[in-house]
């Protein structure tokens, strides 16, 4: 399975990088694809799964895209 | 949990809708900002009650007012220093469309920390300190004072920080950190000028400055009133007090004639990396309050101490901040 995560902050430009800590980075205004893999390592080291995590972030949305992809 | 380290830490900041009102870091509008050290803390004097009981060691503790204290030193990037400077003693205003937009910030006359709305108006803000991968949340926060400085030819900031109260954060959400975008050794430029209220610091740039420190010290702190609550009630103002220290090549008497007769000039402090990125600090009216000039020893520069105090002017004002920046702060545009 993997994700889709879109981040998005109201103060800094679209498109303006943001490094998210275990995932990479993101650019502001855009989604990144989370594959099985990251999502794995990710849950790993910040040990909660990748959407309860981010539950309740307002800045960024994650949407589960079926049968995995790439980062 | 084992044993953490600093860095792993991080610090937080969000404008508040209330003052008092803490909000975790999983709010839109949060940002994160990379910090040095900070010492951020509960601050409360503990009442130990003095009865006499055939005892010379007090028998008994109650909890009493508290309120939350603490500096935070950081790398100033222009892209988080309006977060700060909105939650101080000055009249902000916004200008710009984003390339840049250009924040400015000149000292205010309030008496007490509040929340006005709009790019015209200070803020206060929840911020949020996690270490070792816990959160503390400091509700109502506002600078009690701040110094710039250029250490090792990087603009350092060092902000006293007060806070109405402490909060366990509900969530901590997840750091997003942008590239660094501090300022080095070439960024920085120092412009005199006479005082006014709007000299133009058309000059030659000042090459005769050992070190840079602009403080700011409003004299802040916390009031606690008597309520069924424990936290402070407001943090007050007392007078401002803006100085400028620094170490000058000393090579002729004119600035030490012009410190005996209060002689006034302007001065200019200017850190930028490109025109999106630029710190400006304008003290338009600076007194000599201090100008000493000694043999320090065989093989010592002879140098002079120096330290200036910002002072009011009719029709204008003492200093005023400028950042120029891209970023578009939410809820005071």
């Amino acid at each position: 399975m993997a994700y889709k995560l879109t981040f998005s902050h109201p103060d800094f430009p679209f498109g303006k990088r943001f490094g998210l800590t275990g995932l990479g980075s993101v650019e502001n205004g855009k989604a990144m694809i989370v594959n099985e893999e990251l999502a794995r390592r990710f849950q790993i080291r910040m040990g909660k799964p990748l959407t309860e995590h981010f539950e309740g972030n307002g800045m960024v949305k994650i949407e589960v895209i079926k049968g995995g992809g790439d980062t | 949990m084992p044993a953490g380290l600093g860095g792993a830490g991080w610090l937080a900041i969000i404008f508040e809708a209330t003052m008092g009102t803490y909000l975790a870091p999983t709010e839109v509008g949060t940002v994160w900002v990379p910090i040095l050290d900070e010492s951020l803390a509960y601050q409360e004097d503990k009442y130990y009650s003095p009865q006499i009981r055939q005892q010379t060691i007090v028998s008994e503790q109650k909890q009493s007012y508290y309120s939350v204290a603490g500096d935070v030193r950081w790398e100033v990037d222009p892209n988080f220093l309006p977060y700060f400077l909105y939650c101080s003693r000055h009249t902000p205003d916004k200008s710009g469309d984003g390339t840049p937009y250009t924040y400015e910030f000149v000292p205010s006359q309030a008496g007490s920390a509040a929340i006005t709305a709009g790019s015209s108006g200070a803020k206060t803000a929840s911020i949020t300190v996690v270490r070792n991968g816990i959160g503390f949340g400091y509700a109502g926060c506002v600078l009690g004072g701040y110094s710039f400085s250029v250490e090792e030819g990087v603009l350092i900031m060092t902000m006293n920080i007060l806070g109405l109260s402490e909060e366990t954060p509900g969530g901590l959400g997840s750091p997003a950190w942008t590239d660094p975008e501090i300022f080095g050794a070439d960024a920085h430029s120092i412009y005199l000028d006479t005082a006014g209220v709007a000299p133009a610091f058309a000059g030659a740039v000042e090459t005769n400055f050992n070190g840079f420190e602009f403080s700011v010290d409003f004299n802040a702190e916390a009031q606690n009133r008597i309520r069924a609550d424990r936290e402070a009630s407001y943090i007050s103002y007392g007078e401002t007090l803006p100085t400028l220290t620094t170490e000058l090549d000393f090579e002729d008497k004119t600035e030490y004639n012009n410190f005996k007769a209060s002689a006034k000039k302007a001065v200019r402090f200017r850190s930028s990396n490109d025109a999106n990125n630029r710190v400006t600090i304008d003290m338009y009216n600076m007194s000599y309050d201090e100008y000493n000039v000694a043999l320090g020893g065989m093989g010592d520069l002879i140098m002079a101490g120096v330290t200036m105090r910002a002072l009011g002017i009719a029709g204008g004002d003492p200093y005023e901040i400028t950042v120029d920046t891209t970023a578009d702060i939410a809820g005071v545009s």
